[in-house]
C-alpha cells in the first residue's frame, strides 16, 4: 500500500504566497518553487486592489512553468491598471507553455504605447526561441 | 543658540529671498506636511549634523501620468523619520516632472551592472550636483526586464540614485537610498540570506533594510538603521555638512 506523508499534503496558504511577494525586490526564481499550488492565490491577487501585489503576482506566475499560469497572465493582461498589464506583457516571455500568443495579441493592441512595445518585444523573443528549438 | 531658518535655508539650500518652508526648505510637493514633524528638530539637524541631498524626478509618458499608491510626500516624510533617528538630515533640493518614452525601467539584475534603460533614465540630471542622489519615480521597475519590483538602487558610476515604482510602500524610497549609502539587506548580513521564501518569522521588520518587504513593516513602527548601518551612511561621500 502506498504511504502518503501528511506533511506533503499541507495546503499552500495565501500567507505563504504573500510572504514571497511582499519583498520590495522579490526573488522570483526562489518563489517559483512554490509551484502550481500558488496559482489560485496569484489569480486572486491579480484581480485584487493592491497594485503592487497584483503586478508581482503576475510576475511570479510567469516564473511557474505550468499551463495554469497562462490564465493568471491573461487576467493580468485584462487589468484596468497599466502596471499590471506591463507585468503580463514582459512576463509572458518567461513562460514556455502554449497559449501565450492570445495574451500577447490583446496586449499588442493595448491603448498604452509602452505596453504595446513590451508585448512586441515578448512576441519577438518567443518567436526567436521557437525557431531555435 | 537661536536658529535662523533663513540662514540655514541659505547655507544648506542656497535659498534667498522669500521661500516656502514646506516646499522650499522641506521639499514637499504640497501643504500640509504629511505627518507630525518638528521644524525645529529638522533645522537643528541641518545646522549641526550631516545630511543627504536628494532630487525627486517624477516620470510620466504621453499616455500615462505618474500616480502612486503612497503619495511621494508621504515617502519623503517617512524617509526623514528614519534618517532623523540616525541623526542625519534630508534635503530635497529639487522636484521635477519628466515626460519620457520609457517609464517601465529594465534594471537588469539590480546588482550593480547598469542597463541601457538605467543609463538613459539617469541621464536626466537637471539641477543635480556632485554627490547628490536622484530618486526617479517610474511606473514599473523590472528585474531582468521581466518581473515587477518596487525599487532598485543600481545607478551609473558617479550618478547616485534609485528607481521607485508606483506601487512602492511608504518606506521603499528610504530603503533604496539605504542601499545607495552602502547598506545591504539586514537579513543577508545577520542570517546569510533572505528568509522571505523560507521562514518569514525570521524577518527583521524593525530595520529599514529588511529584505522581507518594507510594506510589511507594522503600522506605528518607524524602522531604523542600526549603528553599523548609520556608520556606513556617515562614512559615505554622499553625506556632508552644510557649508559654514
Amino acid at each position: 500500500m502506498e504511504m502518503i506523508c501528511v506533511q506533503d499534503m499541507v495546503l499552500l496558504t495565501k500567507e505563504r504566497v504573500l510572504a514571497v511577494l511582499y519583498p520590495d525586490e522579490p526573488n522570483y526564481n526562489e518563489a517559483a518553487k512554490l509551484g502550481s499550488d500558488a496559482l489560485p492565490h496569484l489569480a486572486n491577487l491579480v484581480k485584487g486592489g493592491d497594485i503592487s501585489l497584483a503586478a508581482k503576482a503576475a510576475s511570479l506566475a510567469s516564473f511557474i512553468q505550468d499551463e495554469g499560469s497562462v490564465d493568471v497572465l491573461r487576467s493580468a493582461a485584462q487589468s484596468n491598471n497599466p502596471h499590471v498589464r506591463v507585468a503580463a506583457a514582459v512576463g509572458s516571455r518567461n513562460l514556455k507553455v502554449t497559449g501565450i500568443d492570445s495574451i500577447l495579441e490583446s496586449l499588442l493592441n493595448d491603448k498604452d504605447e509602452s505596453i504595446r512595445r513590451h508585448a512586441m518585444k515578448s512576441r519577438n523573443i518567443i518567436r526567436d526561441r521557437s525557431q531555435i528549438e | 543658540m537661536a536658529i535662523s531658518v533663513r540662514q540655514i535655508a541659505n547655507k544648506c539650500l542656497g535659498l534667498q529671498g522669500n521661500f516656502s518652508i514646506v516646499k522650499g526648505l522641506l521639499g514637499y510637493g504640497s501643504s500640509p506636511v504629511p505627518g507630525l514633524t518638528s521644524l525645529n528638530q529638522e533645522l537643528i539637524l541641518l545646522r549641526d549634523k550631516e545630511h543627504v541631498t536628494i532630487h525627486i524626478k517624477i516620470c510620466s509618458s504621453t499616455s500615462w501620468t505618474f500616480t502612486s499608491t503612497v503619495p511621494i510626500d508621504q515617502m519623503i516624510f517617512s524617509m526623514r523619520l528614519v534618517f532623523r533617528n540616525a541623526n542625519v538630515a534630508v534635503i530635497i533640493k529639487s522636484r521635477e516632472n519628466l515626460t519620457l518614452t520609457d517609464i517601465d525601467i529594465d534594471v537588469g539584475a539590480c546588482t550593480g551592472t547598469v542597463t541601457s534603460d538605467v543609463t538613459t533614465l539617469f541621464a536626466n540630471r537637471n539641477f543635480v550636483g556632485t554627490n547628490e542622489i536622484v530618486a526617479y519615480f517610474v511606473r514599473a521597475v523590472l528585474n531582468m526586464g521581466t518581473a515587477s519590483w518596487n525599487g532598485c538602487a543600481t545607478h551609473p558610476s558617479g550618478k547616485p540614485g534609485v528607481t521607485v515604482d508606483d506601487g512602492a510602500s511608504r518606506w521603499t524610497l528610504v530603503h533604496e537610498i539605504g542601499h545607495v549609502l552602502d547598506n545591504p539587506h539586514i537579513e543577508d548580513e545577520t542570517l546569510g540570506s533572505c528568509p522571505s521564501t523560507t521562514d518569514s518569522t525570521q524577518c527583521i521588520l524593525t530595520n529599514i533594510m529588511t529584505c522581507c518587504g518594507t510594506g510589511t513593516i507594522p503600522l506605528n513602527t518607524t524602522p531604523t538603521f542600526n549603528n553599523t548601518q548609520t556608520q556606513r551612511i556617515l562614512n559615505s561621500i554622499l553625506t556632508i555638512l552644510c557649508p559654514t
